[in-house]
């Protein structure tokens, strides 16, 4: 599974390189742990977030399967579910960056 | 448990139509409680439309009603309350900028186009100061969230607090005036347009401010925020973003290159996902924002909000949600004629035409004269070339 998480937004409208996560190349406990938050993220029932704030931060998080199935998923810090912010945490810290 | 986050409920036991009838009630406690429930209602999807929906209820115009919340680093809005109008001073610097920085803009419309408010009906200017989505990660963003103003501290290594900068705060609220007007939708174009909006007042809140022509304007967005060694692009210093040179804002190893196009052709197609910046709205506003800056020097006049503010302002008022950059320069010449004459039309026809919005004026070709004994009296002229 390969996931990756792209920033766009905010009144300076910076783009930043996306973190990237091949969870091939980890060790097998971390591999699981990511694939877990995946799965307890739900992402496919993740609401689109509104377009009330202007300027806000937002972040698109790919996930591309290992049979090549890929889905991109548009989101704010401020409305994700903790499911999916603790998700995103444990990809911040494995690709070893805070990249905002 | 994460209390940031609110799960989304359906299950209400009045129904939207008459949470709205409360909503329009002059009862304060009645109306505040059904916008409160309205807000939580994901049935009505963003806030925008909320309060868009909420505009011809919103409160009487009145008096100046500022309050500044203090966050204290967390995703919680608005906060504690910290300073209301009328409080002195406090010792946080941040709350004084927000402060200062919504009566300078709230002075700014009043004065100049006599708009009481972001809504025209003295709704009140709430801000919220060190905010922050994730407890260590310093916030690089100031936002507007359909109701209130929300800043950040910055990281301390980049970014100083968002509160730095009077034009940025004049970017925000004016958010909100678009929001009350155009209501823009916030992607692609229109989305840029809405984007544009703001940085044109924002520079224009802070040139007035200022006092300052419209050749004494440095036309910068941001430009405090940023903290010494920021590399700029040009010889002006490293902003956000530039009005008068959009691209050369900043061109740091850290920040990379400001992306800017001033002109059509450079004009980014990106996807309309939050990776994409909504299809580039902070990427194209590059240019009609040139095409305003262009409009001041073209019409003359010493300062922006002489002719070409109100031009513009009357524009913003006049478009439609899904208005396109030919829309905003049709729009535009429409207002400079009813409001300035013929040659303000001239001076703003020539600014979109420099952008690459309006097309370029035809080139005459003249045919070569032809000896007069060669035609006849009564010949007709030859049509002009191709």
């Amino acid at each position: 599974m390969k996931l990756a998480l792209a920033r766009g937004g905010g009144v300076a409208g910076l783009r930043k390189p996306p973190l990237a996560l091949d969870t091939a190349t980890l060790p097998p406990a971390d591999r699981d742990r990511v694939h877990a938050l995946v799965a307890a993220a739900q992402l496919p029932a993740l609401p689109a977030p509104g377009d009330a704030a202007h300027d806000q931060v937002g972040y698109t998080l790919s996930v591309t399967a290992d049979d090549g199935a890929a889905h991109d998923y548009d989101l704010t810090l401020d409305t994700a579910p903790p499911a999916v912010r603790a998700l995103i945490s444990e990809l911040r810290r494995l690709a070893g960056s805070l990249a905002r | 448990m994460d209390h940031r986050y609110r799960a989304p409920c359906r299950c209400y036991i009045i129904p939207p139509h008459i949470l709205q009838y409360m909503a329009s009630q002059a009862n304060a406690q009645v109306r505040d409680a059904a916008r409160t429930t309205l807000l939580a209602n994901r049935e009505l999807v963003t806030q925008r439309e909320i309060f868009s929906a909420l505009g011809a209820t919103a409160i009487a115009a009145g008096p100046l009603r500022r309050t500044v919340y203090d966050a204290r680093n967390e995703a919680t809005l608005p906060g504690d309350r910290v300073r209301s109008e009328g409080d002195a001073a406090s010792s946080d610097v941040a709350v004084n900028e927000a402060y200062d920085g919504a009566g300078v803009t709230h002075a700014f419309y009043d004065q100049i186009f006599h708009r009481q408010s972001v809504d025209d009906r003295g709704m009140r200017l709430d801000a919220t100061v060190h905010y922050r989505e994730e407890p260590e990660v310093g916030y690089d963003n100031a936002f507007w969230n359909g109701r209130q103003m929300v800043y950040g501290d910055g990281d301390q290594e980049i970014f100083g607090s968002f509160t730095r900068s009077l034009d940025v705060i004049a970017h925000e609220l004016t958010h909100g005036v678009t929001q009350f007007e155009a209501a823009l939708v916030y992607h692609k174009q229109p989305g840029a347009l809405n984007e544009s909006f703001s940085d044109v007042f924002g520079s224009m809140v802070k040139q007035w401010h200022l006092g300052q022509t419209v050749d004494q304007a440095d036309w910068l967005i941001g430009q405090e925020l940023l903290l010494p060694g920021v590399q700029s692009g040009s010889t002006a210093p490293a902003a956000l973003r530039s009005l008068k040179a959009p691209g050369t804002a900043y061109a740091d190893k850290r920040l990379g290159h400001d992306p800017q196009p001033a002109h059509m052709t450079n004009f980014q197609h990106l996807a309309d996902t939050r990776r994409g910046d909504n299809g580039g709205v902070h990427i194209n506003s590059g240019i009609p924002n040139h095409a305003f800056y262009l409009a001041c020097t073209h019409l003359g006049a010493a300062h922006a909000w002489d002719q070409a503010g109100p031009i513009w302002y009357a524009t913003l008022r006049a478009l439609h949600p899904k208005a396109s950059f030919l829309d905003a320069a049709k729009a535009t010449v429409m207002q400079a004629d009813q409001l300035f004459g013929a040659d303000a039309v001239k001076a703003v026809r020539a600014a979109w035409q420099e952008v690459g919005v309006l097309p370029a004026p035809e080139i005459v070709h003249v045919a070569p004269i032809l000896p007069r004994a060669a035609a006849p009296a009564d010949a007709t002229p030859p049509p002009p070339a191709a």
